[in-house]
Parts: C-alpha cells; sequence; structure tokens
C-alpha cells in the first residue's frame, strides 16, 4: 500500500511516502531559524510551517516518483504537540484526501515513535517495555497486545529532554541542548560532579528531572567564572550521567516487574550516545531484545507516521472527516479509543 | 492569608504545601503570576496548588506544551509557562486572553511577556533563591 504521511507537530514540517517496507522518500524541513531563539518558538513554528508543507509534500511525492493520485492512503500526526503546528500538516492531509477520495488517517506521534524502528512495520516479541524520552515526554509503556499501551511510568516534572534544554542555557551551550551537552561531555569525567538521581529510593517507575536542573544551577553558582567554562566538559558529562542513570534503571525495574520480553527505545533524546551505550552494556546477556532506533530515525519525521498507519490503514481503520487535531493526545486514550 | 504574605521555605515539600494553602484560600476565577527565575520553585508551587483544588493526576512541567488544562471539583485549572515565547502576538494564538476571562483559575509561569494582559485582581507570587532555600513573597493586586 502506497502511503503519504506528514508530520508538523513541533517545529519540523516533514513529509514521506512508503509502499508497504519500503521508503520511497523521506523529507524533514528542520527550522533553523529556532537556533536564534534557544527553543521552539510555536508562532514561528507554525508559520513556518504553512510555507513549507506543500513544497515538502510536493518534493517526497517527486522523490518517490508518484503522482497525487497513485496514492492509495493519506495520515497525518494528530497530536500530541504544539496546537498551531498540528493544525497545518494534519488539515492539510485531511483536505488532500478529502479531494482526492483517499482513505485518511490521523495517527499519534508517540505511536510513530513506536513504530519508527520497525521497517516491516512487525514489532518485535511482546509484551514489549517503550522508553519515549523526548522534550516533552519521559514515559515507560508496555504494549503487550499491538495497539494497545499501558503507561507503567513518566515523568512528575521536566521532561528529559526538557532538562538537557535548560541546563544547556544555563551552560550558555546551544539549541537544542541535548546535541551541545553531549558534544561537551564527551571529553568529561561522569562521577567529576554528584548530581541528584531523580526519585532514586523510591518506589515505582516514575521519574523527575527538575531537582537535577536546580542541583547544576546551585553548582554553577558556586563556581567562578572561570571555573565554568574549564569544568564545563565535567559539568555536562555529570549531568548526562544523571539524566540517563534513571532512564537505565527504571527500564530495567520494569522489565524485572512486568515480564517484559523487549525493550525499544524512542523520542529525540534515543539519540545520545551515552543512553544507547548504558542501554548496549545493560542488554549483554541479557534475556530481552533492545531495539535502539537509527538515529536518522530518532528525530521527528513522517516515515514512523507513515509506518504507524500502514497497519491500521490496512486493517481498514479510517478517520472521520470531522476528526480534529489535538494537541494533548496520549498513547493510553489511544488505547481508550480502540477496544 | 492570601491578600499579603511572605516565607522562607527549606523543601520541595514545602513549596507544595505552600501552593495548597493558597489555593484553597484562592477565591474561584483568580489569575495567579507567578515570577522567579529557572529552578526558583514556579512549578513545585503550581502542583501544589492544583494538588490543593483535588487535581488526581500527575502535573508535569507545561514549558514544552505551553499550557496544561486540569479539571477539578473546584473548576477548570490553566497552568501556563510562557517561558519559550517571544512575541506578544503569540499570546493570543496559545488562547491565554481566554483563559485569564475568570472562567477558570489560571497560573502564569513566566508571565512578563504577558503584563499587558492581566486585569483587575490578581495574585502576584514571587519566587528566589535563596542559597538552598526559596524565599517566596505574595501579594493581592487590582490592576487598571
Amino acid at each position: 500500500m502506497k502511503i503519504l504521511a506528514i508530520e508538523s507537530s513541533c517545529d519540523d514540517t516533514a513529509a514521506a511516502v512508503i509502499d508497504a517496507e519500503q521508503v520511497l522518500a523521506n523529507v524533514v524541513s528542520s527550522q533553523p531559524v529556532h537556533e536564534i531563539w534557544g527553543g521552539v518558538v510555536p508562532e514561528l513554528a507554525s508559520r513556518e510551517h504553512m510555507k513549507t508543507i506543500q513544497p515538502v509534500v510536493g518534493l517526497a511525492l517527486k522523490k518517490a516518483g508518484l503522482d497525487l493520485r497513485e496514492i492509495e492512503g493519506i495520515a497525518a500526526t494528530r497530536g500530541p504537540g504544539l496546537a498551531g503546528s498540528l493544525l497545518v500538516g494534519f488539515h492539510f492531509a485531511k483536505a488532500l484526501a478529502l479531494a482526492l477520495d483517499k482513505p485518511f488517517l490521523g495517527i499519534n506521534h508517540m505511536e510513530g515513535h513506536v513504530y519508527a524502528p520497525f521497517i516491516s512495520g512487525q514489532l518485535p516479541p511482546l509484551p514489549m517495555l517503550v522508553l519515549i524520552v523526548s522534550g516533552g515526554h519521559t514515559q515507560l509503556i508496555r504494549v503487550a497486545q499491538e495497539g494497545r499501551y499501558e503507561l507503567l511510568g513518566q515523568t512528575l516534572d521536566d521532561a528529559a529532554g526538557e532538562a538537557f534544554d535548560k541546563v544547556a542555557k544555563l551552560l550558555g551551550l546551544g539549541y537544542p541542548g541535548g546535541p551541545a551537552i553531549s558534544r561537551e561531555a564527551a571529553s568529561g569525567d561522569p562521577a567529576a560532579f554528584a548530581f541528584p538521581r531523580g526519585l532514586k529510593g523510591r518506589e515505582g517507575l516514575d521519574f523527575s528531572y527538575s531537582g537535577l536542573k536546580t542541583a547544576v544551577l546551585h553548582t554553577l553558582r558556586a563556581l567562578s567564572e572561570e571555573q565554568r567554562r574549564t569544568r564545563r566538559a565535567d559539568l555536562c558529562a555529570s549531568f548526562e550521567e544523571a539524566v540517563v542513570d534513571p532512564l537505565v534503571g527504571q527500564s530495567l525495574r520494569a522489565i524485572d516487574l512486568h515480564g517484559i520480553r523487549s525493550l525499544v527505545l524512542a523520542g529525540g533524546v534515543a539519540a545520545n550516545q551515552r543512553l544507547r551505550q548504558r542501554l548496549l552494556q545493560a542488554n549483554q546477556g541479557a534475556g530481552w531484545q533492545l531495539v535502539l532506533p537509527e538515529l536518522a530515525h530518532c528525530t521527528d519525521n513522517a516515515v514512523m507516521i507513515a509506518r504507524a498507519a500502514h497497519g491500521r490503514l490496512l486493517r481498514g481503520e479510517r478517520s472521520g472527516w470531522d476528526l480534529e487535531a489535538t494537541p494533548r493526545f496520549s498513547l493510553m486514550e489511544l488505547s481508550e479509543s480502540n477496544p | 492569608m492570601i491578600a499579603k504574605g511572605a516565607r522562607r521555605l527549606e523543601s520541595e515539600a514545602a513549596m507544595q504545601a505552600l501552593g495548597r494553602e493558597l489555593a484553597a484560600a484562592a477565591p474561584p476565577g483568580l489569575n495567579v503570576l507567578l515570577i522567579g527565575d529557572l529552578g526558583a520553585g514556579k512549578t513545585t508551587l503550581a502542583r501544589g496548588w492544583a494538588q490543593g483544588l483535588g487535581v488526581g493526576q500527575a502535573i508535569p512541567s507545561p514549558t514544552f506544551a505551553i499550557c496544561n488544562v486540569y479539571r477539578s471539583p473546584k473548576g477548570e485549572l490553566h497552568h501556563y509557562d510562557l517561558y519559550r515565547l517571544e512575541h506578544e502576538e503569540e499570546l493570543r494564538e496559545i488562547g491565554l486572553l481566554e483563559s485569564l476571562d475568570g472562567s477558570c483559575q489560571c497560573l502564569v509561569e513566566w508571565p512578563e511577556l504577558a503584563a499587558e494582559l492581566f486585569r483587575g485582581e490578581v495574585l502576584v507570587i514571587r519566587l528566589e533563591h535563596d542559597g538552598e532555600a526559596r524565599k517566596v513573597e505574595w501579594e493581592m493586586k487590582t490592576l487598571a
């Protein structure tokens, strides 16, 4: 089935065309304008989406060598995301499907991340645990049955990606914060500073990163201007370790507690090398399968939306023309609406 | 207690407790400005406030989503964070004006950009770092 998918939930406008397992086109127009602002600015994002959506979709079709009429299904991210950004891609796709009389499906962005590593759309052994780590999310989700999601734990305050961005800002590093901190951290000592580990010693599978951000702030205040520069690599490495430790620890705990057979890493922070390395170590000789997405698939893209849509479209699932984009849309709601 | 006050808080738990206390005394439809630096405790206080209203679910940072909406036995609570916004016109797009019209309680972190939009009775809460502790001052004000 040839599917055109559109993703515009945050600052990237993306379009992709897949034909079953084959990716025919994958276009992502990143918006470097945000590097100037030190964060994603919603208004800028939705304006940029409006400018770029048509060229991006046009380019995807051209790369795929297909005419719009040859597309057999159209999918778009319905949420979660920034309202103004979501609306652009979602309604563009819906209008296109309506005009061409093609099947249309609104897709949950997080489900896209879950399917990102699976070219065939075939999931690894269930029950599977998904560790979603991004700018807006830090969640552990159990999937015992395809399309059904059970929340095991989540951040009680800041998301891991948000902690990266805010600490990068404190350190005077660029945006996005993750890559900037990781580059510095590579030459630093992760044990140089004793930063707190969220909810260590507490029951449950939740996360907390707000105290870590504050601890970095206090540490910085106690350092001289010069020390902040000379010890930057150590600060970054110690901070990164304090983010990664609970992610790995809680995942392993969830695997033990919930009879998990496979672990899938998803979301923008899945590109973090330290996190990948620590999970690979933990997986050595373990009885569960580890799935790390290719680096190119960690950031937002439309291939993952197409993959999440593929199985659903084949099963005959369709969204109504009255379906709206929903900025707050959890995977768990998805399970409720598909009993 | 809500008209005016100040307190020095030694812990996150104490900050949440203050949020619960203020929420219990707050009239319906109140707009609240939470002013303070990164890590000063704005979201922690807001979390206590939401708990005080009887919100049962997790109350994460609104930085990424800009606004989180909670239903409580005492009406809706809109929790904003304007940290990532740069331009005043963006405030209209995110629906802040509608949230401030008294139909719900509204907590706004990093409210500086929206200073012009607040009208009538508001609660201004200032949070400051004080070593490892935090200083919090609050006052009801009437804005013309």
